[in-house]
C-alpha cells in the first residue's frame, strides 16, 4: 500500500496556483547588509528619544573642523583592562588599558574577515575605532545614503564608572566618524554589568557578549525569545524586536502557543492611564504600516474593533467560586493556575486554601470583556 | 524550440529530447530543486533525475500544453524523496514539521491512495485557495508547495513571522473545515 505524505498531496495543487509565485532567488554567500524601509527608519528615528540606553541618531551633514573627542577629558581608568564590543554582523572586541587597545578579537566569520590583516595594538581608541568603522563601510557594512543600520558597541570591565567611561568615550567617537561619512545609523549603547553571566552565555552560543546581552536586554520584555535566538537572529532582527516591543507594549495579544506547540489564537486587550485604547483610523501612518506588518487582517479586525468595556474587580481573597462568578458576571473568561505555596508570590498569610491568592489583571483596570484573566488560586 | 515539438522528441524516444529541455528549462528547474534542498549538488542531480523521469513519464503522458508544469511536479517530487532519504538533518526536520501541520488538516493518507484520488484532492485545495485572499494564499503555496521557512515567507511577504504562523495557523483550520464540508474525513 502506497501512503501518501500530505506535502505530495499538496503536489496536486492547479498549476494556476504555482504559477502565481516567484520562488525565492538562489541565495549567495554574501555579507550580511541591513536594509531598512523609510518607514522603519522613522519609526528608529522616533525610538532614539524614547530609549534609556540607547543613543541614536540619525547624522547631520559632515562638519570638516569637527574634532576627534578630547582624549585629555576622558577618565579612563589607567590599569583596569576594560573591553569594547562591537557587533553590526561581524563581532569583535577590543581590550582597552587606558586609552589603548592592547588585544583584538572576532566573535564570528565575519569579524575574523574584517580583522584579518589589520593591526589595532598600541594604538588610541581614537584612531582604533574611526579606523575599524572605515573597514566596515569598505565591507558594505556601512554606507552613506538613505540605509538605516544597527551598530551595537557594548562595554564591559571592573567598574561600573570605567564601563560608562569607555562607552561614553567609544559612542563620541564612533557618532563624530559617522557623521563625517554622513551615514544614518541607529547606534546601541549598553554597559554589561554582570560580565561573568554574559561571556559565559556568549561562549555557549557563540555570540558575543554585547549581542547576549542585548537579548537578555529584549527579553525581559519578550518572553518569546530564548538565548539561543542570538545566534538565530542578526542585530537588525533583534532590533526590530526590540522596536515593535517599545512602540507597542503587550496592550495587544492576540495568540499564544499550547502546551503541544499549537496557536491559540484569542485577543487580550486593556487600557492603562498612559497607554489609552485608540482606534485604527487614529493611529499614524507609521503605527498603522507597523501593525500590519505585524498581525494579518484578521487579527486587526478583532484588536479594533468596537470593544465592551468593563472594569476589573478586584479578586484577591474571595474564595475560587466567588472569584469566578464574580468575574463570569463581567464576561471576562478566566484561566486558574493552581499554586501550592504562597513563597515568592504574594506577602502575608492571610490567605485560606482554596482562596485567589493574585490576579492578572490588576483590578481597577479598564478591559475588554472578552478577555481571559488569569487567577492564582491557593490550594 | 517550443513544447509540443519536445514532447515530440520524447515521443519519438529521440534523445535530443533531454538537451532541449535541459536548454529551455534546466535553470528553471535547478533554482527549483536548490530552494528545496539548499544544496547545489543535489539539486544538480535531482535536475538530472527529473530528465530521467520524464523520459519515462512521456509516454504516455503527452504534456504538450504543459510541460514545464510536469516537470516541475517531478522535480518537486523527486527532491521530497531526497530530503527524506538525505543527511541534512535540519532541512528534513523541517520538512517533517510542514508535513505534520498539513497531515492536521488533510484527510488521512489511508483515504487518499490512488492518483484519481490525489487528483480531486488537489482541486478540492486549490478551490479553496482560489476562495481566500491572494496574500493569504501566496503565504499558504510559499509554504507548503515551495518548502520555504518561515523567516523566508515572512521576509519575501513583507510581514513578520508571528503574522506568518498566524496566517497559516488561520488558513489550515479554513482548509480543514472546507474540506470537511466536502465530504472528507480528516
Amino acid at each position: 500500500m502506497n501512503q501518501r505524505d500530505p506535502l505530495e498531496l499538496i503536489g496536486y495543487l492547479d498549476d494556476s496556483l504555482i504559477d502565481e509565485i516567484t520562488p525565492c532567488p538562489t541565495p549567495q554567500k554574501r555579507p550580511l547588509r541591513f536594509r531598512y524601509l523609510a518607514v522603519a527608519a522613522l519609526i528608529a528615528a522616533l525610538l532614539t528619544a524614547l530609549t534609556a540606553f540607547v543613543f541614536a541618531f540619525i547624522k547631520h551633514p559632515p562638519t570638516a573642523t569637527d574634532p576627534l573627542p578630547p582624549s585629555e577629558s576622558l577618565i579612563l581608568p589607567e590599569d583596569d583592562l576594560l573591553y569594547v564590543t562591537i557587533d553590526i554582523n561581524p563581532s569583535v572586541e577590543f581590550t582597552v588599558k587606558g586609552q589603548t587597545v592592547i588585544a583584538f578579537k572576532a566573535y564570528n566569520d565575519d569579524g575574523a574577515a574584517i580583522l584579518k590583516d589589520e593591526e589595532y595594538c598600541g594604538k588610541h581608541l581614537s584612531s582604533v575605532i574611526p579606523a575599524f568603522m572605515e573597514k566596515l563601510m569598505e565591507e558594505g557594512y556601512l554606507k552613506p545614503g538613505d540605509d538605516l543600520s544597527v551598530l551595537l558597541i557594548s562595554a564591559r570591565g571592573s567598574t561600573d564608572s570605567a564601563i560608562e567611561a569607555l562607552l561614553d568615550t567609544v559612542v563620541d567617537i564612533a557618532e563624530k566618524t559617522l557623521s563625517e561619512e554622513q551615514i544614518q545609523a541607529c547606534l546601541l549603547a549598553e554597559p554589561i554589568l554582570d560580565a561573568q553571566k554574559a561571556e559565559e552565555m556568549a561562549d555557549l552560543y557563540g555570540v558575543s557578549p554585547g549581542k547576549i546581552q542585548y537579548l537578555m536586554n529584549i527579553f525581559e520584555y519578550d518572553m518569546d525569545l530564548v538565548p539561543a535566538d542570538a545566534a538565530e537572529f542578526t542585530l537588525v532582527e533583534l532590533f526590530r524586536i526590540d522596536m515593535k516591543r517599545r512602540l507597542y507594549p503587550p496592550k495587544y495579544q492576540v495568540g499564544e502557543y499550547d502546551e503541544y506547540g499549537e496557536l491559540v489564537l484569542y485577543v487580550s486587550i486593556y487600557e492603562e492611564p498612559n497607554h489609552q485604547y485608540v482606534p485604527f483610523e487614529a493611529l499614524s501612518k507609521e503605527e498603522q504600516a507597523e501593525l500590519k506588518r505585524n498581525y494579518s487582517q484578521e487579527d486587526l479586525d478583532i484588536m479594533f474593533a468596537p470593544r465592551v468595556w468593563t472594569t476589573m474587580p478586584n479578586v484577591v481573597g474571595l474564595p475560587k467560586e466567588e472569584a469566578v462568578d464574580l468575574l463570569h458576571s463581567r464576561n471576562i473568561a478566566v484561566r486558574i493556575t493552581y499554586v501550592h505555596s504562597l513563597d515568592h508570590l504574594v506577602s502575608g498569610d492571610d490567605f485560606k486554601r482554596g482562596d485567589c491568592v493574585k490576579q492578572e489583571f490588576k483590578p481597577g483596570r479598564r478591559h475588554n470583556s472578552d478577555a481571559i484573566v488569569t487567577i492564582w488560586v491557593y490550594q | 524550440m517550443d513544447d509540443s515539438m519536445i514532447v515530440d522528441q520524447y515521443l519519438s524516444r529521440n534523445e535530443e529530447a533531454i538537451k532541449s529541455t535541459a536548454a529551455k528549462y534546466g535553470k528553471a528547474l535547478n533554482t527549483l530543486a536548490f530552494s528545496f534542498l539548499e544544496d547545489h549538488a543535489t539539486a544538480d542531480e535531482c535536475e538530472n533525475d527529473t530528465y530521467f523521469a520524464a523520459w519515462n513519464a512521456i509516454p504516455p503522458h503527452e504534456p504538450r500544453n504543459y510541460l514545464f508544469p510536469f516537470l516541475r511536479k517531478i522535480t518537486r517530487q523527486l527532491c521530497l524523496n531526497r530530503i527524506k532519504e538525505g543527511k541534512r538533518q535540519k532541512r528534513r526536520a523541517e520538512i517533517v514539521q510542514m508535513s505534520e501541520e498539513m497531515a492536521n488538516c488533510l484527510p488521512s493518507a489511508q483515504s487518499v491512495e490512488s492518483e484519481l484520488d490525489a487528483q480531486a484532492l488537489g482541486k478540492a485545495i486549490s478551490s479553496f485557495l482560489k476562495s481566500i485572499s491572494k496574500d493569504r494564499r501566496e503565504v499558504f503555496v510559499r509554504r507548503y508547495w515551495y518548502l520555504e521557512s518561515i523567516k523566508s515567507i515572512a521576509d519575501h511577504c513583507g510581514i513578520s513571522e508571528s503574522n506568518t504562523k498566524s496566517i497559516l495557523f488561520r488558513t489550515r483550520t479554513e482548509l480543514k473545515l472546507y474540506l470537511e464540508k466536502e465530504g472528507y474525513t480528516i
